[in-house]
């Protein structure tokens, strides 16, 4: 038997360990009582903010669109030509 | 109420389970809609066999309990990821295995653990303890890296293959095959400097 084999065959005998543990069921509901671990969104919370974030830069769009507002034209200044 | 369960038989149910229990089925989905007391029902039937894959992490008792609230506190916030095509079981074991690897990775940064304490010389060949033999198997895995550590408990105490390891954990197979070969080299070798063959007393 090698060293390998003799953990191997110690691993056997740790199945057979009968350990206990204690019931968690009340510090369970009490985590969850007490909230989501800190820094932690759920991902339908992140989703809906960018959907939200994409809805508006949307309609945004459209209206400009549908305004005929060039937003290149309007970074320069409106120069009136005067009559002579 | 406190009370104590037994971890053994949870483990091997947790496993052996190939579909979705129906009364898993309605307390999740009671669960779903606030309902803690079809979740308090889900973790009594389901802490058993948590607790037994957690113990192959840690066997520090209190340790423990935070371990198995933790998974339980994970899963009843990400209710909503398990898709019911497989038994609650393999969805609470892939989260009790990524918390329990979290609290590895986290310990790993303190001294690497000293040397063998649980051998009992007195101990017949092939007669050892099962306590005693978690113990030391125990402390032999200890001294591996967290990833190493890993594939080996899974592999030794779960029973599981490459490929579930790969899908338990997000790792490709090669990697995790790469990481067993050189867990079980690493361990030899301690094993090894350890004169573990004499101090069981199975040499031939």
């Amino acid at each position: 038997m090698d060293e390998l084999e003799a953990v191997e065959r110690l691993v056997r005998r740790a199945k057979q360990e009968q350990p206990s543990a204690r019931d968690v069921t009340g510090a369970v509901l009490a985590g969850i009582r007490a909230g989501r671990p800190a820094g932690v969104l759920p991902l339908s919370v992140v989703a809906a903010v960018a959907s939200l974030a994409a809805a508006v830069v949307l309609a945004l769009a459209i209206h400009n669109a549908s305004a005929g507002v060039d937003p290149e034209a309007a970074l320069f200044p409106v120069v009136e030509v005067m009559q002579p | 109420m406190i009370e104590s369960i037994t971890l053994a038989a949870g483990v091997t149910a947790m496993y052996n389970a190939r579909t979705v229990d129906e009364t898993d089925q309605r307390d999740i989905a009671a669960a779903r809609t606030g309902d803690e007391g079809a979740f308090a029902r889900l973790v009594r039937r389901h802490q058993a066999a948590v607790a037994g894959l957690l113990w192959r992490f840690t066997r520090e008792p209190a340790q423990l309990e935070d371990l198995v609230q933790e998974v339980f506190v994970d899963a009843y916030f990400g209710l909503d990821g398990y898709r019911g095509a497989a038994p609650l079981e393999h969805w609470l074991s892939r989260i009790a295995t990524r918390v329990g690897y979290r609290f590895w990775k986290k310990r790993s940064r303190r001294p690497a653990a000293g040397p063998l304490e649980h051998l009992d010389p007195a101990a017949p060949p092939g007669d050892v303890d099962p306590a005693a033999a978690g113990a030391l198997v125990h402390a032999l895995l200890a001294r591996l890296p967290p990833p190493e550590r890993l594939v080996l408990v899974l592999m030794y105490f779960d029973n599981c293959s490459v490929q579930e390891i790969a899908g338990r954990m997000g790792w490709n197979r090669a990697m995790v095959k790469m990481r067993a070969y050189r867990a079980r080299r690493r361990l030899k070798a301690m094993a090894v400097q350890e004169r573990l063959l004499e101090k069981l007393g199975w040499t031939s």
